[in-house]
């Protein structure tokens, strides 16, 4: 029997949180110091934000970081 | 200041196509004419034909180019902040965020193992010599039996190409004349995949003291 691997997904609600703000991507990207691709990216689940992107996410949208972010886990057999 | 340095990046990058294209004609139309004059006479009228008007011009030009080219080039060796600065222009490379250093950073590295790669296939197709030889007769082998042809394979390393630098000893005179880096092809290849390996590990180093 193989080991088991778990696999880590982080998943973030940020289409959800800025549609309840009423914001543009690029008002986002302004207000937390990158460009409108990154937001997209993002959104998207392509990019994985550093700590301190997330907590300056945190501070604009005044929620925890585990209300923006999920991590997802999938085990499989290597 | 900014606004200097903005112009003489303009200068080098608009002029440098005509300075190429220059070199070209010249190298085309000028050298052959002058190389098939047969007597001095001749070859002064080729230089009075084209001195004056676009000769002269280009030549300043070219003179300014190259000048502006040494001032850039050292403060591109002096100065870490203006290397960035200016190899981040160059290479189109825009770090606005912290996805886009990560971009960077791995486009860097993709490009630095390709040219290793390359390198690599350059130094080994450099190194080694390949022959075929066909008989017309058949030969006999050293085991007895008939050959057609032969097939070698070889492997040679040469750092250093002895012309490079030409020494001249007369009884008359002493005399070295330096025509091109006295590296071999092989030896440039060898110096560039160490020189890229060097840097690679020294940046890394420095990062992971940081």
């Amino acid at each position: 029997m193989g080991n088991l691997k778990t696999k880590l997904k982080l998943r973030n609600c940020l289409f959800v949180l800025r549609s309840e703000r009423k914001i543009t991507q690029a008002e986002l990207a302004d207000a937390i110091g990158v460009t409108r691709a990154t937001v997209n990216a993002m959104e998207r689940g392509d990019y994985n934000p550093s700590l301190e992107l997330a907590f300056r996410l945190s501070l604009y949208f005044a929620r925890s970081i585990h209300d923006i972010f999920e991590i997802e886990t999938t085990t499989s057999e290597e | 200041m900014k606004r200097l340095e903005k112009y003489i990046h303009w200068y080098l990058l608009i002029v440098f196509p005509f300075i190429v294209g220059f070199l070209i004609w010249e190298s085309i139309v000028i050298e052959p004419a002058i190389v098939n004059a047969a007597t001095l006479a001749q070859k002064d009228m080729i230089y009075q034909n084209y001195s004056g008007g676009i000769w002269d011009y280009a030549g300043i030009i070219m003179m300014v180019w190259f000048a502006l080219a040494i001032i850039t080039i050292s403060r591109l060796l002096l100065s870490p902040v203006y290397r960035e600065e200016l190899l981040a222009k160059l290479g189109m490379i825009k770090e606005r965020d912290e996805r886009e250093v990560e971009i960077t950073g791995f486009a860097s590295k993709f490009s630095m193992i390709a040219s290793i790669a390359l390198l690599l296939c350059l130094l080994f197709f450099n190194s080694m010599s390949f022959g075929l030889k066909k008989y017309n007769d058949h030969v006999m082998g050293s085991d007895g039996k008939p050959k057609n042809g032969t097939l070698s394979l070889g492997f040679g390393f040469r750092m250093f190409d002895s012309k490079a630098i030409e020494y001249v000893n007369n009884d008359s005179q002493k005399e070295i004349n330096y025509k091109e880096l006295p590296l071999s092809k092989t030896g440039i290849v060898l110096l560039l995949i160490s020189w890229q390996v060097g840097m690679y590990y020294l940046a890394a180093r420095r990062k992971f003291r940081e």
